[in-house]
């Protein structure tokens, strides 16, 4: 099977992120990952076609990212009053209440975390397979890594489920078209995200020459 | 892969693995060193990883206590209703029937912020007291703080979201306290300290222990 990941590569060595145990460096497919065999942390892992599914997907992600962040998510109706509710309007109105430090959290993490992660991935692939300069790409390589934990969009989706069953008694609740765009968003930069590998990214950022690491022994 | 007798760290064979790229390469001790791939600083472990996470833990623990003394929201349903505090919170849900709700709040906003500091000064202690752990244990539990930190988000999203959607006047308003700044503090800070912990150190720790 073909796959569009880097060909095989002689021995590397490598060394475990987690114990520092020196490795060497496994061919895994497209299937598999690598771990490490003391204290069991996923070194790496390789993805078929990797870079062009991320390109796709985060493209996809990027066009989803407006509708779903201004159209409404829920709408709540009670004695003939409604109220609307938009992740933008979420944190402006937590900003109103005196709240600052709260909504930008809320807002780094539901919206500017998760967005800025799309560009990065779609700027990494696409310089990955247009062979852009290297600087750039290593730097968007970097914030992607520092963001990553820090995009929310599953833990957001876990609290609208939960103000969705915390509300429903206390009047009619109706799903917007927000919602839908935004569970689509959240699949779409799930997926660009568990599709993405990193060390392939990584590897072509090498110059590799004469900087392989030889194992002195004793 | 490696067989079990030649077993060494690359601390031992006086190499630095790039904590952005992963990037092996030797130490020219030379002092400052950049990765040749991706330019970041290298260090063998992450630098004054310890001081950093103690100071990180102790101050989400100061928060902790706030952000549970204080209340967080405030549900004013027809002209009553008093400011709930989490715990508080969570009992309303539970006494309300909504038992799963109410497990899901407990979880992520009670449970998982007292473990995950728990978990970190214990591992801390291990390192200031040598105390003898399995090293894989240790690490299993480090990797869980870090996974699970980000979902103690919850609580602070569905505030946002239901400050926005029950703005009704006088019949139903919900509005946030200050708790809610404090827990925001205590999320940031525990994940950050999880970020800052080295679990190397506890391999290093096995290892002084064995010779």
């Amino acid at each position: 099977m073909s796959t569009g990941s880097n060909s095989p590569q002689p021995v590397t060595v490598t060394a475990c992120h987690e114990c520092d145990l020196l490795l060497q460096a496994a061919n895994v497919d497209g299937r598999h990952k690598a771990c490490c065999p003391r204290c069991g942390a996923v070194l790496y892992t390789t993805r078929v076609n990797s870079m062009e599914r991320t390109l796709a997907l985060s493209l996809t992600g990027l066009l989803l990212v407006i509708p779903a962040n201004t159209l409404p998510i829920l709408t709540l109706e009670l004695l003939g009053q409604s109220n609307t509710n938009t992740m933008i309007n979420g944190i402006y109105q937590m900003t109103l209440g005196g709240y600052w430090w709260m909504s930008a959290l809320v807002f780094f993490c539901s919206i500017l975390a998760p967005i800025i992660k799309l560009l990065m991935l779609s700027f990494i692939s696409a310089g990955y397979l247009y062979n852009w300069s290297h600087a750039g790409v290593a730097k968007a390589l970097k914030i992607y890594q520092n963001l990553d934990e820090w995009g929310m969009f599953d833990v957001y989706m876990l609290g609208i489920l939960i103000s969705f069953i915390k509300m429903k008694d206390m009047g009619t609740l109706i799903p917007g078209l927000g919602l839908a765009t935004f569970v689509a968003l959240l699949v779409v930069a799930t997926a660009c995200s568990a599709v993405f590998d990193k060390e392939q990214a990584w590897a072509r950022l090498g110059t590799g020459s004469a900087d392989k690491p030889e194992v002195k022994h004793g | 892969m490696a067989d079990r007798t030649s077993l060494a760290t690359a601390k031992q064979r006086d190499l630095m693995l790039c904590h952005s790229c992963h990037k092996l390469q030797h130490n020219n001790s030379t002092a400052p060193q950049h990765c040749q791939r991706c330019g970041d600083s290298l260090h063998f472990r992450h630098s004054d990883s310890l001081a950093k996470t103690w100071a990180l833990c102790i101050s989400s623990a100061i928060f902790l206590v706030l952000a549970n003394v204080y209340p967080i929201m405030t549900v004013v349903y027809m002209g009553k209703g008093n400011p709930d505090t989490i715990i508080s919170g969570v009992i309303l849900l539970a006494t309300h029937g909504m038992i799963p709700i109410a497990a899901v709040v407990f979880i992520a906003s009670v449970a998982v912020p007292l473990l995950k500091l728990a978990s970190l000064f214990w591992l801390l202690c291990l390192q200031h007291f040598k105390w003898k752990m399995d090293a894989k244990q240790c690490t299993q539990m480090y990797r869980m703080v870090k996974f699970v930190g980000r979902w103690s988000m919850l609580d602070l999203f569905v505030i946002a979201m239901l400050v926005t959607l029950v703005d009704l006047g006088g019949i139903a308003t919900i509005t946030g306290g200050p708790a809610a700044t404090y827990f925001s503090t205590v999320v940031v800070l525990t994940m950050l300290a999880a970020h800052t912990f080295d679990p190397r150190l506890i391999w290093d720790l096995q290892e002084h222990a064995n010779e």
